[in-house]
């Protein structure tokens, strides 16, 4: 089982890669050399050139994409044009925030959505079930930043009830948390439901029935623990469409975390700095989705055999 | 001659099925009158309200007057008229996520066919790149796009385009490889028919209802995306008036005029809650056995 | 006593399935009765409502989309229509079991073959012990044929014929007075067919358990049954002994049609003679005696008059061809 574990591992290295590959390849379209962009437009050309000699800049772009590489693998994601100061370390300073707002946004979700998804499905065609979907389709088709925007209006300017921006205290934490997490529970709570109303169509729940046994055991021990597979995927997958929303959830609310250090960059042309953002939160996101798969191999019975033969 | 008119009148009365349960769908015909709605007032927009005159205009000493008879959605911070720059924004919007929408589908079903049909290393290589692609969480990978391609409405829809691509791509390549194995098409490669043949005549049309329904679904995502990128400031630049745009500039006044978010934000959400009432329709319609 | 003897009576059976618009009238008005220890085949094509007709039995229709119209299905003297829930449970799995046609989506994918086998036997003995309820899996087991340590394998372990033996297991381990088995071999090889039919009537010998076997298959009914019943379009239009049915001269068109269809070895023949037509659209029936725009022998009255039932001992047909001549 861990040469298992290790051999999924290995094999995300060249994906990894291959994503590093893409974004360094879409930020070297970026109008602007790294010379220019870090002395600014005033700057003599002579200086802008030998900087950008330094930097390696004129070297051919698998030569530039190599050295990246190598560097990362040192833990060196380059300097910001900004501050000279290295990349990492920022993104270090800005990570806490994000991964808090995260966090706790999938634990909202997953511990909302599953369960009345799952609800939904059981009773299905109920008034229950009509209002759930249907609030389900309205939630997921907010853009969530203005559902932030919303909330800050009623709720810090109304109400005067919580903070609007800024992350001190766990106060400021509760709306872009709820915020961040609606939309995404919405898609969620939506294909639970549709997993659970597929599993529940099965053969095999029809041979429980016929045994004699509860609707309760029918629901939960034959067709939950079989739908729970691809709700597993589902979570994993929406995990990384809110890595996006916290972007412009952190936007919003203020919140001092990565996404808000991409969109500063972007706007300052911080190649590096939204690189090594951009980069990170891919392999987060990648390694959700091992995460997974590794829970697949564990709990589904048929893959677990073909993987202990491999 | 009679045969090719049998296969003719059959699919005509395959579509008007489709309709008919289509139509049986009360939440997708409220979709399809919103967005009909939407649709007639964006093509319309400029003879409604002249965009120079009322869209771009700037008139402080009207600015962030509430909704009143002059001006039903009332001004902004400019004195310009909210329903005049919704109805232009909704130009902007749907033109967005349709043609977006369409670029994304072409290429997507470009590369899924050949994925999907010739397998083997092409395979492989297209289905590793998709795989690296969707790694990244499809906002940040418009973002990357959009900030090196500058603002711009083109540069946006290059950026949502490009991120919808490797979705498009998974779901032809997946119909194409369950078509390929079926019984008919081995029948029709052992009978000479050529590959391009069987695409268009065998595979393609049992692709099509799948890639609607994305499709539907995808305008909703793109029109979303798009605001999401021009509320950062990454996408439409003001004066243009998209919605996200609009909602950025809102935010300023958000304290003494709220209706300034409201309007905008119900029209994104209407937009993009229709498509996907519409397209959760289309895939009911499609495909009834998968109602019950 | 005739009411110890009969296990099953099904009396004047209707269920209608409704969705949308339409209504499909899947059993039309059937009568059909089961003694203990008899094996009844239930025969009939696709569509003719015999799934539905055993889905009935144990009121395991969907809630949604069928309702039972009226009759009444009396199970050793209670009426199953009415049960409670409750009362309804404790008889499937325990009283009557049913078995389903498909084998590969029959079991639960992610529990042990032993857990499923012991969930039935603890649905319906709740005092036993943990090694009691192992030793009980064990010893069904051995009598489909399995050996003991497989209990602890899932069900994507076994081939088709083996897990069908699985199902039989299951069905069986607790004793039921009756099997209802819902083509249990058609998804099977013809050998594995062969090996499971026997393994069944073994079983159903030892154990006493009476069945109705459901099958389009002639040959299966004539080897394993005792009596048999022909549905079409949700009625029994023949019934009588296996003697009856399959060596007697006088039948139903339709059963003539069926057996007709099938290639006789001794026989030279250069066509087979299928039934015309098809099925009538259960939504919309013919008039009159359901079979008669099929009929070769159609009459006048055959359109618009329900056929009588016309008996010659416990042979029962119904057709106005029989049913004139003397009732």
């Amino acid at each position: 089982m861990l040469k298992f574990v290790l051999k999924r591992i290995l094999l995300m290295i060249p994906t990894i890669l291959l994503v590093i590959l893409i974004v360094f390849s879409i930020m070297n379209l970026a109008p602007g050399s790294p010379g220019r962009l870090i002395l600014g437009q005033t700057a003599p050309q002579e200086a802008v050139d030998q900087l950008n000699e330094e930097l390696g800049y004129n070297n051919p772009f698998l030569v530039r994409f190599a050295n990246y590489i190598l560097d990362i693998c040192k833990g060196d994601f380059g300097n910001s044009y900004r501050t000279g100061r290295p990349v990492f370390e920022e993104v270090l300073n800005r990570l806490p925030v994000t991964l808090k707002l995260s966090t706790c946004a999938i634990i909202l979700m997953v511990s909302i959505g599953v369960p009345i998804g799952i609800l939904s499905a059981v009773k299905q065609y109920s008034a229950m079930d009509y209002f759930f979907t249907i609030s389900a389709m309205f939630l997921a088709a907010f853009p969530v930043f203005w559902f932030g925007l919303m909330m800050i209006l009623t709720f810090s300017l109304h109400l005067g009830w919580l903070p609007s921006n800024g992350a001190e205290t766990w106060r400021h934490y509760i709306m872009p948390i709820i915020t961040l997490s609606l939309p995404y529970l919405a898609i969620v709570m939506r294909l639970t439901r549709s997993t659970m109303l597929e599993t529940i169509r099965q053969d095999y729940v029809r041979t429980a029935r016929a045994k004699g046994a509860s609707e309760k055991t029918v629901i939960f021990k034959h067709a939950l623990k079989n739908a729970l597979l691809p709700i597993i995927t589902i979570i994993g997958m929406t995990f990384g469409l809110m890595l996006g929303g916290a972007v412009l959830t952190e936007t919003v609310f203020s919140l001092p975390g990565l996404g808000t250090m991409i969109v500063t960059a972007i706007r300052l042309k911080d190649i590096p700095q939204v690189m090594a953002a951009v980069i990170l939160l891919s392999v987060m996101f990648s390694f959700i989705m091992l995460i997974v798969d590794l829970l697949y191999a564990a709990i589904d019975p048929r893959i677990k055999a073909m993987y202990k033969k491999g | 001659m009679e045969a090719v008119n049998k296969t003719q009148t059959k699919k005509n009365s395959q579509i008007a099925e489709i309709w008919r349960r289509l139509r049986k769908n009360k939440a997708a015909m409220i979709g399809l009158v919103i967005i009909s709605i939407f649709a007639f007032f964006a093509i319309f927009a400029e003879n409604i309200a002249s965009y120079e005159e009322f869209a771009v205009k700037q008139n402080i000493r009207e600015r962030l007057q509430p909704p009143s008879s002059e001006h039903i959605f009332g001004t902004d911070g400019y004195g310009r008229d909210v329903f005049a720059r919704l109805i232009h924004g909704g130009r902007i919007s749907l033109t967005i996520g349709i043609v977006s929408t369409a670029v994304s589908v072409f290429f997507g079903a470009i590369l899924g066919s050949m994925a999907g049909f010739y397998g083997g290393k092409i395979d492989n290589f297209i289905t590793r790149i998709t795989d690296a692609v969707m790694c990244i969480p499809a906002i940040l990978l418009a973002l990357c796009v959009a900030s090196a391609l500058g603002n711009g409405m083109i540069n946006l829809m290059i950026a949502i385009s490009i991120s919808q691509i490797p979705g498009f791509t998974r779901v032809i390549r997946s119909v194409i490889l369950t078509l390929r194995d079926q019984d008919y098409i081995r029948a029709a490669r052992s009978c000479g028919t050529s590959d391009a043949r069987i695409i268009y005549k065998h595979i393609l049309p049992n692709a099509i209802g799948p890639i609607i329904v994305q499709a539907t679904m995808a305008i909703s995502d793109m029109i979303l995306t798009a605001a999401g990128l021009s509320f950062i400031g990454m996408g439409i630049a003001p004066p243009q008036p998209e919605w996200g745009t609009m909602l950025s500039e809102a935010k300023e006044h958000i304290r003494y005029a709220p209706y300034l978010i409201a309007f905008p934000g119900i029209s994104i959400v209407l937009n993009a809650l229709s498509f996907n009432l519409l397209g959760d329709g289309l895939r009911d319609a499609l495909d009834p056995r998968l109602k019950d | 006593m005739s009411n110890n003897d009969l296990l099953l009576e099904i009396k004047d059976l209707e269920i209608t399935y409704r969705s949308d618009d339409t209504v499909v009238q899947a059993v039309n008005g059937l009568d059909l009765s089961l003694k203990r220890g008899e094996t009844l085949g239930l025969v009939g094509e696709t569509g003719a409502g015999k799934t539905t007709t055993a889905l009935s039995i144990l009121r395991l229709l969907p809630e949604r989309t069928a309702r039972i119209e009226k009759g009444e299905i009396l199970f050793d003297g209670t009426n199953l229509l009415t049960a409670t829930i409750g009362e309804m449970r404790a008889i499937r799995g325990e009283r009557i079991s049913m078995i389903f046609q498909d084998p590969m989506t029959s079991l639960n994918p992610v529990l042990t073959v032993g857990d499923q086998i012991a969930e039935a036997i603890l649905l319906h003995n709740e005092g036993l012990s943990k090694q009691q309820v192992q030793d009980r899996v064990i010893e069904i087991l051995g009598m489909v044929g399995i050996t003991p340590e497989r209990r602890n394998d899932y069900p994507h372990q076994f081939s088709g014929g083996m897990k069908q033996r699985v199902v039989i297991a299951i069905a069986l381990s607790c004793n039921p007075e009756l099997l209802i088995a819902d083509e249990p071999t058609t998804a099977l090889d013809v050998t594995i067919q062969a090996q499971v039919l026997s393994m069944m009537a073994e079983l159903k010998n030892k154990l006493g358990t009476s069945m109705i076997l459901i099958t389009h298959d002639l040959g299966i009914v004539s080897q394993t049954c005792d009596n048999v019943a022909v549905m079409y379009a949700g009625e029994i239009i023949e019934y009588g002994t296996v003697r009856d049915i399959v060596l007697k001269d006088k039948h139903h068109p339709y059963t003539d049609g069926l057996f007709g269809s099938i290639p006789d070895l001794k026989k030279d023949t250069d066509r087979l003679t299928p039934i015309e037509g098809l099925m009538p659209d259960p939504s919309n029936l013919p008039s009159g005696c359901k079979f008669h725009p099929r009929c070769p022998k159609c009459m006048e009255i055959c359109k618009t008059v329900q056929p009588g039932l016309y008996r010659e001992g416990n042979h029962t047909i119904a057709c106005h061809l029989y049913a004139k001549e003397g009732q």
